[in-house]
């Protein structure tokens, strides 16, 4: 959506700020700036070849990474190279990375799913899966979809993520980070595989709503 | 094989539960790739799995951290200078490029998608010319159909180019080719499609389906 369609469809502020630039938009309805993350920062830097960077980006992300596929269901030393394998893929497509339509851990997250499913599938490459893959980010699906700036969305998602009561937050987060089916997470919280669709079901729509999208 | 995008946005999309698992990086394999060429063509379900991305991307920065190894910093400045030596995964069009047509009936076709998935599963491409019931049918697991060409109906909806229709296990299916021309469907079914008659499942067998 475009500055012009965002204003008309937006609420009782819409008018006055009429004139002010999209991203100025963001500001006065009382939202933090969405200005470079310190991760988008070290992303620009590692896209102009600069190693210092890279490392420090390293540092930053590959215990989390690391984790990631631990919950996945990685051996240490697997999730340990994994890791490494996502970070050689930053080196080589930092240059791709548009913090306009994702935040850097969204990118980083799109990144180490395709490796892992590729990981599972590992007889021989796969398609690369996902909507805006780092490593194509297209075009052609413009900027329709993005009725908040990246950032701004994922700042959102953190808070609505917070705001998710814990029952939920817990199957979202097993749905994400285990390999597991929905049946697999029911077992493993001990209820009806009933309820672990309706809370992932629930906790989706909420986070859904926070994006101010159609339910 | 090419396929144009469809001139019109689809009507049926993948349920909230299939782009979810698809975004996670959850959904079984080959149903994916259904999935895959539907969202290219549909921006609607496109913001959706971004949407979900980036639930992933908050999650994962909230975990907790891991150390990683001792020599895992040095060995990966090292490779940074290397030439990457993967090779490239092909992309959908050359996917369903390289799906070769068998006959299966007369006047329709199979063509078997070569994508990595359970040995039990089924990913091809079914052709029909207009009017034709191509295979009344039943299967044991899901069934995910993209429409790609032309048009086919089933229970009372009509799916066009761009539609995606998912089935359950144990549903009966007596799809019809529309009246427009041919109809060409990608579809990945969970298990052997048990087409119903004799013919029906020696064609697809031959066919590899």
């Amino acid at each position: 959506m475009d500055a012009t369609s965002r204003l008309h469809h937006g609420g009782p502020e819409a008018a006055e700020l009429k004139l002010v630039p999209h991203g100025l938009v963001l500001m006065q309805v009382g939202r933090k700036s969405p200005g470079p993350t310190k991760e988008d920062s070290l992303l620009a830097r590692i896209a102009r070849g600069d190693r210092e960077a890279f490392v420090v980006f390293f540092e930053h992300v590959t215990p989390r990474l690391k984790t990631f596929f631990l919950q996945r269901g990685a051996t240490p030393s697997l999730a340990d190279e994994l890791a490494q394998d996502v970070m050689i893929v930053v080196w080589r497509k930092a240059h791709q990375y548009d913090p306009k339509k994702g935040g850097a851990f969204t990118w980083l997250f799109v990144i180490a799913r395709n490796r892992w499913i590729d990981t599972l599938r590992k007889e021989r490459p796969t398609i690369t899966y996902g909507i805006a893959p780092p490593e194509v980010a297209s075009e052609e699906f413009g900027d329709a979809s993005d009725s908040l700036e990246a950032v701004e969305r994922e700042e959102t998602i953190r808070e609505a993520m917070s705001a998710l009561p814990e029952d939920q937050r817990e199957v979202v987060r097993r749905f994400f980070f285990s390999d597991q089916s929905h049946i697999d997470i029911a077992a493993g919280l001990g209820m009806p595989l009933g309820t672990v669709k309706s809370r992932l079901r629930l906790a989706m729509r909420k986070l859904r709503a926070r994006l101010g999208r159609p339910q | 094989m090419k396929f144009s995008p469809p001139s019109s946005p689809p009507t049926y999309h993948p349920s909230q539960d299939v782009l979810t698992a698809y975004a996670a990086g959850t959904l079984r394999a080959g149903f994916d790739f259904v999935v895959a060429v539907h969202i290219r063509n549909c921006p609607v379900c496109a913001a959706e799995v971004r949407e979900v991305e980036t639930v992933g991307g908050v999650i994962l920065s909230e975990l907790h951290e891991t150390d990683m190894s001792r020599e895992a910093m040095t060995r990966t400045l090292a490779r940074l200078s290397q030439p990457p030596n993967e090779a490239q995964p092909a992309s959908i069009d050359e996917l369903l490029a390289s799906a070769r047509k068998r006959w299966v009936a007369p006047r329709i076709w199979a063509a078997r998608i070569d994508t990595p998935h359970a040995a039990e599963d089924r990913v091809f491409l079914l052709g029909a010319p207009a009017g034709v019931a191509p295979a009344h049918h039943g299967h044991l697991g899901a069934e995910f159909a993209q429409v790609l060409k032309g048009e086919f109906s089933d229970n009372g909806r009509v799916y066009r180019a761009g539609d995606f229709c998912e089935a359950n296990a144990h549903e009966d299916h007596n799809p019809r080719v529309g009246t427009s021309g041919q109809c060409v469907c990608l579809f990945a079914t969970q298990g052997r499609l048990t087409p119903r008659g004799i013919l029906g499942r020696i064609a697809f067998r031959l066919a590899g389906i």
